[in-house]
Order: C-alpha cells, then sequence, then structure tokens
C-alpha cells in the first residue's frame, strides 16, 4: 500500500525530471505524461478500495516514529480527490495532445510536476509539507500561467503571482507560528483539541487558503487571470488549482477549528457565490463570465465546509469532487469552440460542432444546479443541509446565486454557439482540421457525460462522499491511525 | 526583541516595495517579506529558550526543524524570487517602462 500512497506523488514528478531530460522527442514526453498521469488514476483507485475498509493507508517517510517523521496519509477525501485529480488530467493531457498545445518543450514537465504539487497536498498529514506542495503546484502554474509570455499573459501573470506569493507568505507565518506555539506540525496533533492550533495562526491560516481558493473578498486573481490562458491550462487549473485550497481548509477545520469558525465561513461562502454569480452577470465575453462562475462555484464548495456536520461535509465533498469535473469540461468545451478551423462562415457553431455544444450545454446544467447533472445533485445535498442547521437566508442566497448563472452561463452559450460566426475557416496549422475537431471535443464531451452519470446515479459518490465525511468529523480516527 | 523588530523592519520594508508599480521593485519586497519569514521560522523553534548547540551545555540546544523549515523556505524564495525578476525582464521586452499595467 505504501508504494500506491506514494506514487501520486513520486511518479508524475521523476517523469516531468525524465520529460524535462527528453524534450526533444516529442512522443516521448507525451508518453511519458499520459502512462505517469494513468498511474496516478490507479494508484487513487487502489487507495479508494483501501479506504473502504474502515483502515486508511498510512506512511512515515524516513523510517522515524509517525509523530517525527513526513507522514503519508490517505483518508477516503484524499483518496477520492487524488483519482478526480487523475481522470481530469487525463482528460486535459488528452486534448492538449490532440490539439497540439503541449507545442513548448516544457509544458510536459511543468503539467507534471503540477499534477505532482497537488496530489502531494491531497495526501499530505504534515502542515510544513502541505506548505512545500502548494508551492510545488504554484510554481509550476506560474511559470504555465505565462509560457506564451504574451503580453496579456505576462499582465495577468503579475497579477496572478503577487498574490498567490502573498498568500504563500502568510501561509508559511501560519506554519511558523504555529510550530512556535504547538511545538508540532504533524496535523494528527491538532485532531480535536482546539487548543493546540493556536487561534491567531488558525485564522492565518484560514486566510491563506482562502487566497488559494479564490474566496471572497481574495479572489480578484482568479478572473483576471483565467481568460488569458490556452484552453488545456485554463482547464487544468479550472479543475484542480482552486480546489487545492478548498481541501486545505476542510482538512484543518475539521481537525483543529471547527466551532468557532462556522458563521464566518457561512458569510465568506454566501458572499462568494453571490459575488462571483452577479459579477458573471455583468461581464460580456464568455471566458470573463466563465472564470467568475469558478468563484461562485468556489463558494458552494466552501459552504460544505461552513456547514460543517455529517451532512454538510459530505455535501460539501460531493461538490467539489463533480465540479473538478465540470469545471475542466467547462474551459475545454468554450476552448474547443475557439477553434474556427473546418465550418463554413455564417454558420452557427451549434451546428457546426453539436458535440461540443452539447458538452458545454451539460457544463451550464450544473453549474446552475438542475436536473439531471451532478450540480444538481451537489446543490440538492448542499441546500438540505443547509435547512437542516435552520441556515434559511444561506440557501436562499445560494438558489439567487444559482439563478443568476444560470442567466450568465446562457448568456455565454448564446455568444458562442448559437450566434453566427462572421469569420471565415482559417487555414489550419498543424493537426488536420478533423482530428483537431475531435480533439478538442472529445475529452470535453468525456468529462460532461460522466458528471451527468454521477447526476442519474449519484449513490456511489455519495456514499464515498459520505465516508469521507465521517472520517472528517472524526479527527481522533485520523489522528490514530496518523499517529499509529 | 532583536528579531521581532528585525522581522518588523523587513516586513515593513517588503510590504511597501510590493505595494510599489514596478515589477523589480514588487520582487525585491518579496524577497524582504521572505526573509522577514524565515527569521521567524527559524525563532520558531524557541531560540529564547534555548542555547547554541554544541558550544553550549547548560540549556537545551536550539530545536533543529526550524531551521530545517527556514532552510526549504530559502529555497523556495529564491525560485519564486527569480521568478518574478524573470517576468520582470520578458515585460522589459515586450513593454517599454518597468510598470503593473492596470487589470483589464
Amino acid at each position: 500500500m505504501t508504494g500506491w500512497l506514494l506514487a501520486p506523488v513520486l511518479v508524475p514528478l521523476t517523469a516531468a525530471a525524465l520529460a524535462a531530460l527528453g524534450r526533444r522527442s516529442q512522443l516521448l514526453q507525451r508518453g511519458l505524461a499520459v502512462a505517469s498521469v494513468a498511474v496516478v488514476v490507479a494508484a487513487g483507485a487502489a487507495l479508494l478500495t483501501a479506504t473502504t475498509t474502515g483502515r486508511i493507508p498510512v506512511t512515515a517517510l524516513g523510517g522515524w516514529p509517525n509523530r517525527f517523521a513526513i507522514v503519508f496519509a490517505a483518508d477516503p477525501l484524499a483518496a477520492l480527490l487524488v483519482t478526480t485529480t487523475g481522470v481530469v488530467a487525463l482528460a486535459v493531457l488528452g486534448a492538449a495532445v490532440g490539439t497540439a498545445e503541449d507545442g513548448h518543450p516544457f509544458f510536459h514537465p511543468l503539467v507534471l510536476v503540477f499534477i505532482a504539487g497537488v496530489c502531494g497536498s491531497f495526501l499530505t498529514a504534515d502542515l510544513f509539507n502541505l506548505f512545500v506542495f502548494f508551492e510545488v503546484a504554484l510554481t509550476a502554474s506560474y511559470v504555465l500561467a505565462t509560457l506564451a509570455a504574451t503580453r496579456r499573459q505576462v499582465r495577468a501573470g503579475a497579477v496572478y503571482i503577487a498574490t498567490n506569493l502573498a498568500g504563500s507568505l502568510l501561509l508559511v507565518t501560519g506554519v511558523a507560528w504555529t510550530y512556535a506555539a504547538a511545538g508540532t506540525v504533524n496535523l494528527a496533533d491538532f485532531a480535536g483539541g482546539a487548543g493546540r492550533l493556536p487561534a491567531v495562526a488558525g485564522a492565518v491560516l484560514l486566510v491563506a487558503f482562502g487566497v488559494k481558493a479564490a474566496a471572497f473578498p481574495l479572489g480578484g486573481w482568479l478572473a483576471v487571470t483565467y481568460p488569458d490562458l490556452p484552453r488545456s491550462i485554463a482547464a487544468l487549473f479550472g479543475g484542480l488549482l482552486t480546489t487545492v485550497g478548498v481541501v486545505a481548509l476542510y482538512r484543518i477545520l475539521a481537525l483543529a477549528l471547527h466551532a468557532r469558525l462556522r458563521t464566518p465561513l457561512l458569510a465568506v461562502a454566501t458572499a462568494t457565490i453571490v459575488v462571483g454569480a452577479l459579477a458573471a452577470l455583468g461581464r460580456r465575453a464568455p471566458d470573463e463570465i466563465l472564470a467568475f462562475q469558478v468563484i461562485a462555484q468556489v463558494g458552494f464548495m466552501i459552504l460544505g465546509a461552513g456547514l460543517f456536520g455529517p451532512a454538510g461535509l459530505a455535501a460539501g465533498v460531493f461538490f467539489v469532487v463533480q465540479d473538478m469535473v465540470v469545471k475542466t469540461a467547462a474551459f475545454l468545451s468554450l476552448g474547443g469552440a475557439r477553434d474556427v478551423t473546418g465550418h463554413d462562415a455564417g454558420a452557427t457553431l451549434e451546428r457546426a460542432r453539436p458535440v461540443l455544444a452539447f458538452a458545454f450545454f451539460l457544463v451550464v446544467l450544473s453549474f446552475a444546479g438542475l436536473p439531471p447533472t451532478s450540480g444538481f445533485v451537489g446543490k440538492l445535498l448542499l441546500i438540505r443541509a443547509a435547512f437542516a442547521g435552520a441556515q434559511y437566508a444561506v440557501a436562499a442566497l445560494a438558489l439567487v446565486g444559482s439563478l443568476a448563472t444560470l442567466a450568465a452561463l446562457l448568456r455565454a452559450w448564446r455568444i458562442t454557439f448559437t450566434a453566427p460566426r462572421q469569420e471565415a475557416p482559417e487555414p489550419s496549422t498543424g493537426p488536420g482540421p478533423r482530428r483537431m475537431r475531435i480533439a478538442g471535443a472529445a475529452p470535453a464531451a468525456t468529462l460532461a457525460v460522466l458528471a451527468l452519470a454521477v447526476g442519474m446515479f449519484p449513490a456511489g459518490l455519495a456514499e464515498h462522499a459520505q465516508r469521507s465525511a465521517a472520517w472528517l468529523v472524526a479527527p481522533d480516527r485520523y489522528a490514530a491511525a496518523v499517529l499509529e | 526583541m532583536g528579531t521581532a523588530i528585525a522581522v518588523a523592519a523587513l516586513t515593513g520594508a517588503g510590504a511597501y516595495l510590493v505595494l510599489q508599480r514596478g515589477l523589480v521593485r514588487i520582487a525585491i519586497g518579496f524577497a524582504l517579506v521572505q526573509h522577514a519569514v524565515n527569521l521567524l521560522l527559524v525563532v520558531s523553534g524557541g531560540r529564547a529558550r534555548r542555547g547554541v548547540p554544541v558550544l553550549e551545555f547548560e540549556r537545551p540546544p536550539a530545536d533543529p526543524v526550524g531551521h530545517a523549515f527556514a532552510l526549504t523556505a530559502i529555497v523556495i524564495g529564491l525560485a519564486t524570487t527569480l521568478l518574478l525578476l524573470a517576468l520582470a525582464l520578458l515585460r522589459a521586452r515586450t513593454h517599454a517602462a518597468d510598470d503593473v499595467e492596470d487589470a483589464p
């Protein structure tokens, strides 16, 4: 089991180094990238199976006793997220390879480092290690965000890097204060005893996670950065980047801080939903609408943490996992609409690219929380948990936000797919138009259909989400397993 | 006390520079704040309560974990500072002046 536990970090990192060395051969790079991400999926599935037995795989590096070693632990939440990360990354790689967006010699190495950092941040049971894996993922993302080095990308990249660097410094300050006060950074040591993690350090950590998660009022960087990214990179960030911050928030909150922070978190979640949805309503460019929708979805993710309790956390975990898939599908399908090759001027994109249009339509339904998509189930569970906790105002505002989301995304849909295109088909460079069309649409459609399937048969994911929540609300169990 | 003043001064100077418009200044500002945080990490091992390792035997030796944290943070800080400076260089090639433009 130790091998599977470390594979999601070590395999992509090793493959990244090999791909960087072998950057003359694109075939080698592509093979390494796809193979190592497939290993991540397999490892995630193996960990997920292992957690159903009621025990969690734990490994301590360096042979020290667990209390002093750097511990990796795969509770059901981590296993679920690693699996989803792998699936999402596979789809993104498929789109990038098929449409030849991976032309830069460091594209694959950077994507692999990013995935290793994301998986590491899910699996680690050590606060300082969490910071390190955040930095691994973020540093790769800084370079990916400015890889094309266009004027707009450099301008947006400066905002993105500066904001997240400030967040990282806050995070490491919080780690220093935690260590100074508690004498430990092992997450298990904070379990249940809210006194072990000092309130000031905890608050600083939560603000830092808020920056990474793009929660209101710290999420402005996301709306500036995302519209200028190439399709595959936007899809990768959209699916994974904000999730990392939200999941860290879930973990710290569940382990150490729950009671005191529920009300402020609910306020932040509701504000993020409403502000993100309303800001999207005021935008005209589809890319910008989608960027603000991502912020609104982050609000729903945090809502699960704010509601807490087994029901709230299970709803939150369900929402986070399905949202990773839906957001990636959103950026892939909207990005696919940018390639105007292979259809006549004057035709609508809906007719020229029915698969892409169908994928984006499913995404719109899921973002808005309409049946039969996975977003509907996620929001239903969240709203039900809110009613059960007598948070009626929060539930009402979340529903209003969903309505604004629907209106904004329908406009994005209309502008992109049903308005007649003026431009003539460009002479295609690189892959042929047919291959381009299939590669642009297939990964997006696969993910969208996956989200639809989860929405129609939600029992499997709901069961895993409940198991994750059961471990989150019983931090003593996690602590016992990690320190054993 | 001396460490507290040093952390405050570094953070203050860094925050001032980060809020400037030039990207090189922002990079230097972040480097300063990073050094403040590194100091904080070293101190988190309890410098005041503990003695110098190897040379001093009366008090328990300094906690090495804080130093290990600081070493890791220094490496990460170096990488991010370099990245920001590289971005400044990119901008200098595509823009006339080193100035953060308003977001679109």
